[in-house]
């Protein structure tokens, strides 16, 4: 390991083969939410319809309590808190990545139609399977259950190929990232649309279920949701951090990139559907979260005060979608509120401030 | 020879008369929508029998299903389609920015979630306070999209202010969808609502509406001479004389009392604001007041038309103005966009 | 419309003498699909010369360039570097070849002069290998050659532009290519600045280095450049040394101006001096 001027710092084999450059300051904060979010991890698992205290959680974990705390904690709580953390992380690297790309802050899946066509595509098996489940997302297993989250993905895939597929297309003189950007904002338009429509189709009860979806909850994960996301993070993620480096050419503008030797139409398409692949598992699984995409990736940056982290803005995203889980299930005494809408309630302000300090 | 940087675009100036006969056109295209409106839907009526019931001299059922459920609805749908289409074009020269719809700016979605809270807080369900409590959400929308858009490095170009307005609507509209998950009653008139449709609002709608339209339509007019001068840039139509602030003002007055206007008779409908302003100017060129005119007037054949659709393509039962437009309101969209020269000019 | 190009592997200019690596061969370039800005140019910039490209606006400076740097694609023929196309050889190789500093690039926030400077390196890292000691010198090197040695800490977005602009010439330099394009990289630079990047341009030559660029200054070209390309309506009305180039007819040709043409008392190169547009 040798220091280099500056924030970077470089791991090396001694005949220099083999070198990585790890940015001293993202690897330290990296850490440190690593183990915020352990710590959340923790609290998460230990609230609930009752406060279990931490050693009772661990010796629920360890299987060395009753039944009844073991279950709560191993079939309920444990899954729940999993799911918040990759959803979370999932949601996170996939803001960060189209942020990255299109360079500017506002452009997350969340309004670039992937997560409208994601959720066209639940609502609309939600809609026509029935209630064929008990409560919000049902521990039941009845149709919706497994129909939602595949038709979640198919809307999400629909829409991430339109999107991509539109605009490889040439249009005017706009280049092709700012197509992505406008395509998705209009595609998005049109799937909200056919959500609004598919709203209206069923009767009071699927469209109150239909709603609780859309905004995004947590509630009722299971260890099959935890296989599911973490599977495509576990592929995905790696891949993304492979392309660290043309991403951070890219950041100095594309004709730059391109002189520096990166091929950029090839970069932007692998890196956009990543992003969507990522954004739409994390929709499958938990709903229409909003708002995480959008705002870890700008909070990573500010405490990492570096370009684009990548695995810094996943962390957060796991932090920010713990912290808001566990809100949601105690701001209102007796009830519990979905995730979505506390990541909403806080991410419209926080939106705001971020735009307002936004230089001019 | 052609130039290195390209120029946009600008159709010749044409003339006062072709201009006054493409207006006749266009209200002569009106005429043949609201007509269509009046026979087509879930049952055709014979041309003979429409007019019949419009002179008052048929009884029957085709006399209820035009004189109580089409005509309204019909008139409606041009009125509200005019005060989309003006709205878009009105915010389009304000904003100098081609992808400025109200929709899409969060003015659509300020009106929305101003009348859930009011009719979950305040119980409001009636069209008049609605009215209102929907012009002040719009108005308090709009303007934070615009300040936001104008004031901060990534609302500069065109696709970043429609980034910012999409994520303020999307702020506002998850706070909605939140509200209206607390009370099943809200939830469901929302959602019907939500779709944007022009079914079911009866003559009171109309002329509860009609005359903030029109006002709406006046101030947009008034606004129409200096927005000409701002479209030349602020310090351009300051040096032209034009006190820019006031000219800002008016035309911001006029999109959010349009839009609003329009949202709370017929819910959020998409596109027209952003598809009927270009159409429009690719015939009349920039002169604002033409501009309006085309826009008001292509914006109510579209929605009819849209409205006729939708009452046919799923005959016995109906699809929302709303779906349809969502529905061939991107194609339009992303057509126009091939066509742009660049993201800034049309 | 793509016309197989001549497959000699450089071409001695018979004027200079001097061989060329870069070459185009019948390029025809364009944005829009009813017109070309360039038509069927065939042009050589010669190895190891500063070689200027100037005419009025929208004659195609730009746009050759970009093409030069393989950032546009042609609509007919070819650009040519050692003999082989362009769009032929693999990005990353002519990453290594040419480098190019594109008209007003925009900063990234939150990234110093160092960062910046080190991204020149890409082309000569890979994913397993990110750094080495001879990244390391090369970006050294490059701060110290654009004397912005001791600003390397600094955030780029705090320097002034003339400061800018030199911080991007370094990464352009870390790059460490032999041929360096250049796309106006004097305007909107104050005086003092201006002569610090055409001076730093001289610098580059002296050790060896191809230089293409842009120039909007006629005087500037004359005074800096050893070769000069004249270019009208997106063809070349005359090439070669500057005193060849700029006579009074040429000038009024290419630009529309009459002038009288001095003798710079500096550097001993022609001094376009205009009187009035034609």
């Amino acid at each position: 390991m040798s220091g280099l001027p500056g924030a970077e710092l470089l791991v090396s084999t001694p005949s220099g083969r083999l070198s990585v450059l790890i940015n001293r300051r993202a690897a330290l904060v990296a850490s440190a939410l690593l183990l915020v979010v352990a710590a959340l991890a923790v609290l998460s698992t230990a609230f609930g319809t009752r406060w279990l205290p931490i050693d009772q959680v661990l010796s629920g974990l360890l299987g060395t309590a009753d039944r009844a705390v073991t279950l709560t904690v191993r079939e309920f709580r444990l899954p729940r808190t999993v799911v918040a953390v990759l959803v979370g992380s999932a949601l996170g690297l996939a803001g960060a990545l189209t942020q990255a790309l299109t360079r500017n802050p506002l452009a997350s899946p969340d309004v670039l139609g992937v997560v409208s066509g994601a959720s066209a595509g639940a609502v609309a098996v939600l809609i026509t399977a029935g209630g064929a489940t008990v409560g919000y997302g049902g521990a039941a297993a009845g149709l919706s259950e497994v129909g939602v989250p595949i038709g979640a993905l198919a809307g999400a895939l629909l829409s991430a190929a339109l999107v991509l597929g539109l605009a490889s297309r040439p249009a005017g003189a706009l280049p092709a990232t700012q197509r992505v950007v406008l395509i998705g904002i209009i595609l998005n338009a049109v799937f909200l649309g056919l959500v609004q429509w598919a709203l209206t189709i069923g009767d009071v009860d699927q469209a109150a279920k239909a709603a609780v979806w859309l905004t995004g909850s947590l509630h009722g994960r299971g260890w099959e949701h935890v296989t599911a996301v973490g599977l495509a993070l576990a592929v995905l993620l790696p891949l993304a951090l492979l392309l660290r480096r043309p991403l951070d050419a890219v950041a100095l503008g594309e004709d730059i990139a391109i002189t520096l030797g990166v091929r950029v139409p090839r970069l932007r398409l692998v890196l956009f559907t990543l992003a969507f692949a990522l954004a739409g598992m994390a929709v499958a699984a938990a709903g229409a979260i909003g708002f995480v995409a959008l705002l870890a990736p700008p909070l990573a940056r500010r405490i990492t005060r570096s370009g684009a982290p990548l695995l810094t803005a996943a962390l957060m995203g796991a932090a920010l979608l713990l912290t808001a889980d566990v809100l949601a299930r105690h701001l209102v005494p007796g009830a519990e509120l979905p995730a979505g809408a506390v990541t909403a309630l806080v991410g419209a302000p926080a939106l705001l401030v971020m735009l307002l300090r936004s230089r001019s | 020879m052609t130039l290195l940087r390209e120029r946009p675009s600008v159709p010749p100036a044409a003339g006062q008369a072709r201009l006054g006969l493409g207006v006749v056109l266009l209200l002569a295209a009106v005429a043949a929508v609201a007509v269509l409106g009046l026979a087509l839907g879930s049952q055709a009526l014979p041309l003979w029998e429409v007019l019949a019931a419009l002179r008052g001299q048929e009884a029957g059922d085709a006399s209820i299903i035009v004189l109580e459920q089409r005509l309204p609805r019909t008139m409606l749908g041009l009125l509200v389609g005019s005060a989309l289409g003006m709205g878009g074009a009105v915010a389009q020269s304000l904003t100098r920015n081609p992808l400025a719809d109200p929709g899409l700016l969060g003015v659509s979605a300020g009106a929305a979630l101003a009348i859930v809270v009011a009719a979950f807080a305040a119980g409001v369900t009636t069209l008049a306070p609605q009215l209102l409590f929907a012009i002040g959400g719009a108005a308090a929308a709009g303007t934070a999209v615009l300040l936001l858009g104008t004031r901060t490095a990534v609302g500069t170009t065109p696709q970043g202010l429609a980034l910012v307005g999409v994520a303020v609507s999307a702020v506002l509209i998850s706070v909605a969808s939140t509200v209206v998950l607390f009370d099943a009653q809200t939830l469901d008139e929302y959602r019907f609502w939500l779709v944007g449709s022009l079914a079911g609002r009866g003559m009171s709608t109309l002329t509860t509406v009609a005359p903030v339209i029109a006002g709406g339509a006046v101030l947009a007019w008034i606004a129409s001479r200096a927005l000409d001068a701002v479209a030349l840039g602020d310090d351009t139509a300051r040096a032209l004389g034009v006190r820019l602030r006031r000219a800002q003002l008016l035309a911001g007055t006029a999109v959010v009392v349009l839009t609003g206007a329009a949202v709370a008779a017929a819910g959020p409908i998409a596109f027209i604001g952003l598809a009927v302003p270009h159409a429009a100017r690719a015939l009349t060129g920039p002169r604002t007041a033409w501009l309006l005119a085309y826009s008001a007037a292509l914006g109510a054949v579209l929605l009819v038309l849209a409205d006729v659709i939708g009452r046919i393509v799923a005959r016995p039962n109906e699809l929302q103005a709303g779906v349809i437009t969502a529905l061939i309101g991107a194609p339009i969209a992303l057509a126009l966009l091939r066509r742009s020269r660049s993201g800034a000019t049309v | 419309m793509n016309v197989p190009p001549n497959m000699t592997s450089t071409a001695t200019d018979p004027a200079t003498g001097t061989t060329s690596r870069l070459r185009t061969d019948r390029l025809s370039l364009g944005y829009r699909p009813d017109r070309l800005v360039i038509a069927e140019l065939n042009l050589d910039l010669p190895t190891g010369a500063v070689t200027a490209i100037i005419g009025a606006n929208g004659c195609g400076k730009t746009t050759l360039l970009r093409a030069l740097a393989r950032l546009l694609q042609p609509r007919g023929g070819a650009v040519l570097l050692d003999g082989q196309q362009l769009a032929n050889l693999p990005t990353r190789q002519v990453a290594r070849q040419l480098g190019l500093l594109p008209q007003g690039p925009v900063t990234p926030d939150g990234i110093t002069v160092r960062d910046l400077v080190r991204r020149g390196r890409m082309p000569h890292t890979t994913v397993l290998r990110q750094w080495s000691q001879a990244d390391q010198q090369a970006v050294e090197d490059a701060l110290v050659v654009t004397r912005m040695d001791d600003l390397a800490g600094q955030q780029v977005d705090a320097l002034s532009g003339g400061q800018r602009q030199r911080a991007w010439l370094a990464l352009v330099v870390a790059q460490d290519t032999p041929l360096l394009l250049l796309d106006e990289p004097t305007t909107y630079l104050d005086m003092a600045h201006q002569l610090d990047v055409l001076e730093l341009v001289r610098d580059l030559h002296a050790a060896g280095k191809t230089v293409v660029m842009v120039l909007h200054d006629v005087n500037q070209a004359a005074r800096y450049a050893d070769h000069l390309i004249a270019l009208r309506d997106g063809s070349v009305v005359a090439e070669g040394r500057p005193d060849e180039v700029l006579t009074p007819s040429l000038v009024e040709e290419v630009f529309a101006v009459r002038c009288q043409v001095l003798t710079d008392p500096v550097s001993d190169t022609p001094l376009v001096v205009p009187i009035a547009r034609l």
